[in-house]
């Protein structure tokens, strides 16, 4: 018993101090996190090509700035260039000095943004004195023509808050069709043609509200999504007691941005100009990035406090983290169903079975999973049993139940796409092989211990996989280990103590309840 | 884990494992017991008491030779070496010239089909086998004399030479012939101080007669017990595994008889005794340094 009780002693120890680091970095890492938690992040890049200009030939574009909705890190623009802020936003200059031939710039940073809904008061102040500029009528949003005045007089005297006026003029322009028109629409054509795209849109809402005295103004940007794209965007901003607040008549967001959407200047100028005469072409490039919460961090902080950890691999693309995912949860899964088998005593078809089948189940979902592994093992185990009577070989005989296994998934999977049963069509994402196996150990159990026997011993593997897939709920789990690579020792040292283990199984105190009352 | 349940001395699969089976039997002595042909060619070099073999089949090219030479018996068994419960057995007797098993004529041919299947591994789940043909042993009137059908056996569990508990395994109505508890059999305890039945269990409750018929076997003599006793005893000595269940039936006219050596022997032996192994083996003196 002694030799027993150093190895445990060690064993804890080892443990205690791993779990003791990982606790201290943990707390230094969460003191200095970001308090901004993004909801979807994006690499982008604007891309400019430049050819056959002239000296003190101009490019012009503006640069995001951060807000309570976004956060721009990693800024990078061709160097020498300095921001200047103006009436729209942050603005960065281009000047040719000299003749070249060609000449390509680029911008480049990470959005980090949030999805956020503002609470519009029934009523609110209108702060009108500050705000002269936003109320004004300009050439493109003609806020004193005959028939915009009428339609807001119409919308006011029809309502009679602040919330739904601008309710009804937010619907009201909504309704109107929309149409892919590059050049520039002004409020009153949006009007009278009744379709328009996004900015003609836009400046028939700012020329609404402001003719109901509302303070409004253009904002324009991008819409980040995993493409190379030229079409940038235009929405609308109120100023509600003093905040500027968002609408997008095109995509009906009422005081609401989805968390893709790239602001980058406001008021009614192009985010994006260059002198006449030069010939000019340009792209937006935007890559989403796969974000856990701990990496909101810069990599290099992480670093410091986990020099082990994973993220590099993440960033590098070599594994995704759907990949990574399923590789570092496996010895986990692998331990829970040791648990369940040494300490529980549940018998399972293949000893690592539930967490692969636990995996399958993310992408058909739990009930439908589970349906489909149970129909998969009855239907192979079954249709296997004739040729049982042949007394084949051991080996041929599974390749025949193996092929049957892969005709039925595709015959499955074939009839899904043909009679446009989605369910069906996830056949294919169970693991065919260990499946094979485990319907041949059924229908084998079926003959040797009955139907009774095989049936419980399924069920048994179905609350194994049950209890592996709540586990692998827990993305919380995954960033860690991600983060503290070194808890997969811990579950090395958990292994040998559960590989010690020799008390009872529970199922064995019932078996057993006789002789132990 | 557990910590409120008192064990009584009673063993769960973990604990068999750690303490019984991984210290006391090496993997690579696991085919001596599991191979029917290995296990009785020790048994046959030690002269233990076991059913005579008449031939070892190894190759298609001798199944005629052999099987020619087996015509000199009345009754004998055909088994493969490794076989998995009980699949490919067959008892072949003697009636009038003709060879008969399970109620059917086997004309020579069938026979001679039987063996071959057995020699391609088809009841062993591997790609080949032996085969064992050996005599066919005669059920003592004291099995019968509880219940007649199907094939009864003691079961003796030994630690380091030393038989621990032992019981006896008798079929049911209900359980096809055979005698295994998980096959609706039933296991009837044996005092091993006495060799004197206990009880009979049949996985849920305990009586003093068999299921089928209402005689008493509680109180009954296991015949022989002494010669049973050290014949398991010294089967335990001559292999190289120090944890065991040896079966052994008792022949009308040769006495205990050795039928099978077991390396990974169950835990429902617990339940028919009504004793823990842990129980058990402190209870044996010469094994109180384990």
């Amino acid at each position: 018993m002694r030799k027993n009780q150093i190895i445990s002693l060690v064993l804890l120890s080892i443990s205690g101090l791993l779990l003791f680091t990982v606790f201290q970095k943990n707390k230094a890492i969460n003191q200095s996190k970001p308090s901004f938690a993004a909801d979807q992040t994006y690499r982008v890049s604007f891309n400019y090509y430049l050819e056959d200009f002239d000296s003190q030939d101009q490019v012009n574009w503006y640069l995001p700035q951060n807000s309570s909705r976004q956060q721009i890190d990693s800024l990078n623009f061709p160097t020498a260039l300095i921001p200047k802020k103006d009436a729209y936003g942050t603005r960065l200059r281009w000047i040719a000095h000299g003749e070249t031939q060609y000449k390509q710039l680029q911008t480049s940073f990470v959005f980090k943004g949030k999805a956020y809904q503002h609470q519009i008061p029934e009523n609110f102040k209108t702060d009108t004195e500050s705000a002269t500029q936003y109320l004004v009528s300009t050439p493109l949003i003609q806020t004193d023509a005959p028939e915009i005045i009428a339609l807001a007089d119409q919308i006011s005297e029809a309502n009679s808050s602040d919330l739904l006026r601008i309710t009804a003029a937010f619907d009201r322009v909504v309704q109107i069709p929309s149409a892919p028109i590059i050049t520039k629409t002004d409020a009153l054509t949006a009007l009278s043609r009744n379709y328009a795209s996004c900015n003609g849109k836009s400046r028939l809402f700012v020329a609404l509200a402001r003719a109901m005295g509302y303070p409004a103004r253009l904002s324009g940007g991008l819409i980040l999504e995993n493409a190379q794209k030229r079409t940038s965007h235009v929405w609308t901003e109120l100023k509600i007691d003093g905040q500027w607040i968002p609408f997008d008549t095109l995509n009906g967001h009422f005081g609401y941005l989805p968390a893709n959407y790239l602001a980058i200047h406001h008021g009614d100028r192009a985010m994006l100009s260059h002198s006449p005469g030069m010939s000019f072409d340009y792209n937006y490039s935007m890559k989403q990035v796969e974000v856990l919460k701990f990496l909101e961090h810069p990599t290099a902080t992480l670093s410091s406090f986990s020099p082990l950890g994973l993220f590099r691999l993440l960033e590098s693309g070599v594994l995704n983290t759907t990949a990574l995912y399923l590789i570092l949860m496996l010895p986990l899964g692998g331990l829970l169903v040791a648990f369940l088998r040494n300490v529980v005593g549940l018998k399972t078809f293949g000893v690592f079975l539930p967490v692969l089948i636990a995996y399958a189940l993310f992408e058909t979902g739990f009930g439908l999973g589970i349906l489909l592994f149970t129909g998969l093992i009855l239907f192979v185990g079954l249709a296997s049993r004739p040729f049982q009577r042949l007394g084949l070989l051991h080996t041929p005989k599974l390749v025949i139940s193996l092929t049957l296994m892969v005709v039925f998934m595709l015959a499955g999977t074939a009839a899904g796409l043909y009679f446009d049963i989605p369910w069906l069509r996830s056949l294919t994402v169970f693991p065919t092989i260990i499946l094979t196996l485990s319907a041949e150990k059924f229908s084998n159990l079926i003959v040797e211990d009955g139907l009774a026997d095989a049936s419980r011993m399924l069920f048994q593997t179905l609350l194994a996989v049950s209890c592996c897939y709540l586990l692998f709920q827990q993305q919380l789990i995954f960033e860690w280990l991600v983060v503290f690579p070194e808890f997969l020792m811990l579950i090395i040292v958990i292994a040998i103590l559960l590989g010690r283990y020799i008390g009872f199984r529970l199922v064995e105190i019932v078996r057993f309840n006789p002789l132990l009352k | 884990m557990f910590r409120f349940i008192k064990p009584n001395g009673v063993m769960g699969i973990n604990k068999r494992n750690r303490t019984l089976i991984y210290p006391n039997n090496q993997r690579k002595h696991y085919k001596l017991a599991d191979d029917k042909v290995e296990c009785k060619q020790i048994l046959h070099k030690h002269g233990i008491a076991c059913a005579e073999t008449y031939a070892v089949i190894h190759k298609h090219s001798e199944i005629k030779r052999s099987w020619q030479h087996c015509q000199q018996y009345n009754a004998l068994a055909i088994k493969p070496a490794n076989g998995c419960g009980g699949d490919g057995i067959l008892i072949l007797r003697k009636k009038q010239g003709q060879w008969e098993g399970s109620g059917k004529v086997f004309a020579d041919a069938d026979v001679k089909r039987h063996i071959a299947n057995i020699i391609t591994g088809m009841y062993s789940m591997r790609s080949e086998d032996r085969c064992l043909i050996e005599a066919c042993i005669v059920p003592h009137e004291f099995f019968g004399s509880i219940y007649k059908e199907g094939v009864p056996d003691f079961r003796v569990i030994t630690l380091k030479g030393v038989p621990i508990m032992a019981m006896l395994r008798m079929p049911t109505s209900k359980s096809n012939g055979k005698a295994n508890l998980h096959q609706k059999g039933v296991g009837i305890g044996v005092d091993m101080t006495t060799g004197k039945l206990t009880q009979v269990y049949d996985g849920c409750t305990y009586s003093d007669n068999h299921p089928d018929n209402s005689r008493c076997v509680k109180g009954m003599d296991v015949p022989y017990w002494d010669d049973l006793y050290a014949l398991s005893m010294a089967t335990a000595k001559i292999f190289p595994l120090g944890y065991l269940g040896i079966d052994i039936v008792i022949d009308h006219h040769l006495g205990p008889q050795i039928m099978e050596v077991n390396v990974r022997p169950g835990l429902g032996i617990q339940l028919v005794n009504k004793m823990g192994l842990q129980a058990a083996i402190n209870a044996q003196p010469k094994l109180n340094t384990l």
